[in-house]
């Protein structure tokens, strides 16, 4: 009865946010109809929720991964490597940014480029390329240490060199 | 929007790959939707939810005046009417006797309230024999005693205050007493008694 009281949280899905949503959706599953579905999911949580305004778009985010995540996992069983042991190595963020900065790439090959990453490299990437967060922001929203998200962007260099060396140069 | 060259940036590159991926005008609108729908469907459950409670608060009301009538106008019929019964079956002698109404209330100057001329008890058929003192319910009242010509039965005829809380509540009543019928009414603001 008291909630006849409150005034209902006015929410408003902007184009913008739900293009930028569905893009994120995108990296995360690569299917227009899976990443609709995901946006779909997320607004429908955030309405539930109450979810302030200015909180709405890391919210949304967080559903779209944990839902997916949830159904990746119901669907396949993969391998899971513990990349802690991997990251023995310190790797110097500046030294990673950059050498990802130095990839040139032909705009054809993008998507056929991504076909071929796995969702945690799709997702690095467009968080990092896309919405621009830094390595700490990124290791904030996916709840991975930061030394690790590091390692995975220098492997990923790497094995973009190995494997598709006419599609990826380096530039000094 | 410009173009990325051929050979660009991965960054540059990735941020023009995601650009081109868009929600169609159909998916906009239909998740937009989805907060409009979400705040009418609130409106509507509010709206709903507040009429349930307006009536839950109506029927509340609606038991509690009916057990407040049940219990103050019900239960005091019982008590008065044995009152009136067992006055009537007493016996009791008159203190004053006058075929005239004015003449027992001159004498019955305690009584706090004016004694009436029943409508139901039209002057042609009934003539007043006398009057006293009696209680009804620990109130002061007047015991009539009043004679049908037709029949020339005498019968106890009963006159009190009638307290304002059952202004109204007091239904028309008649029950059977120790063989003795008691017919109770209201009649302006006096609660009235005949019993034979």
């Amino acid at each position: 009865m008291f909630n006849f009281f409150r005034p209902a949280k006015k929410i408003d899905f902007s184009k913008m946010l739900l293009n930028d949503l569905y893009r994120y959706a995108l990296s995360l599953c690569q299917q227009s109809d899976q990443a609709y579905d995901l946006v779909q999911s997320s607004c429908e949580k955030a309405l539930k929720q109450g979810t302030e305004q200015d909180k709405l778009k890391p919210f949304m985010m967080t559903c779209i991964r944990n839902e997916y995540f949830d159904l990746f996992r119901r669907a396949k069983l993969s391998l899971v490597i513990d990349e802690k042991l991997q990251d023995e190595q310190l790797v110097n963020e500046q030294h990673v940014i950059q050498q990802l900065d130095s990839i040139m790439i032909n705009k054809q090959h993008v998507s056929l480029v991504l076909k071929t990453l796995s969702i945690d490299e799709r997702e690095l990437l467009f968080l990092w390329a896309v919405e621009g967060f830094s390595m700490q922001e990124i290791a904030l929203q996916t709840n991975i240490a930061r030394g690790t998200l590091l390692s995975r962007l220098s492997r990923l260099k790497k094995r973009l060199q190995n494997d598709f060396p006419h599609l990826v140069r380096e530039v000094s | 929007m410009k173009t990325p060259e051929k050979n660009a940036p991965l960054k540059q590159n990735l941020q023009a790959h995601y650009e081109t991926q868009c929600l169609s005008e159909h998916q906009l609108e239909k998740l937009q939707n989805l907060a409009t729908d979400n705040t009418v469907d609130k409106n509507t459950s509010n709206n709903k939810s507040t009429m349930r409670s307006l009536l839950a608060v109506a029927a509340s009301a609606l038991l509690a005046i009916s057990i407040y009538v049940v219990n103050f106008t019900g239960l005091n019929y019982g008590d008065i009417s044995k009152e009136i019964a067992y006055n009537h079956n007493s016996q009791m002698q008159m203190e004053v006797f006058s075929e005239s109404i004015d003449d027992i209330q001159s004498h019955l100057n305690r009584l706090g309230f004016s004694l009436i001329e029943s409508a139901f008890l039209t002057g042609d058929d009934w003539e007043f024999v006398g009057g006293r003192y009696c209680s009804i319910s620990g109130k002061i009242a007047a015991q009539l005693q009043i004679k049908n010509l037709d029949t020339s039965k005498i019968y106890t005829y009963y006159q009190a205050k009638l307290p304002d809380q059952f202004f109204n509540l007091i239904q028309d009543k008649e029950v059977s007493v120790d063989g003795v019928k008691v017919k109770m009414w209201q009649e302006n603001g006096l609660l009235m008694g005949l019993a034979k």
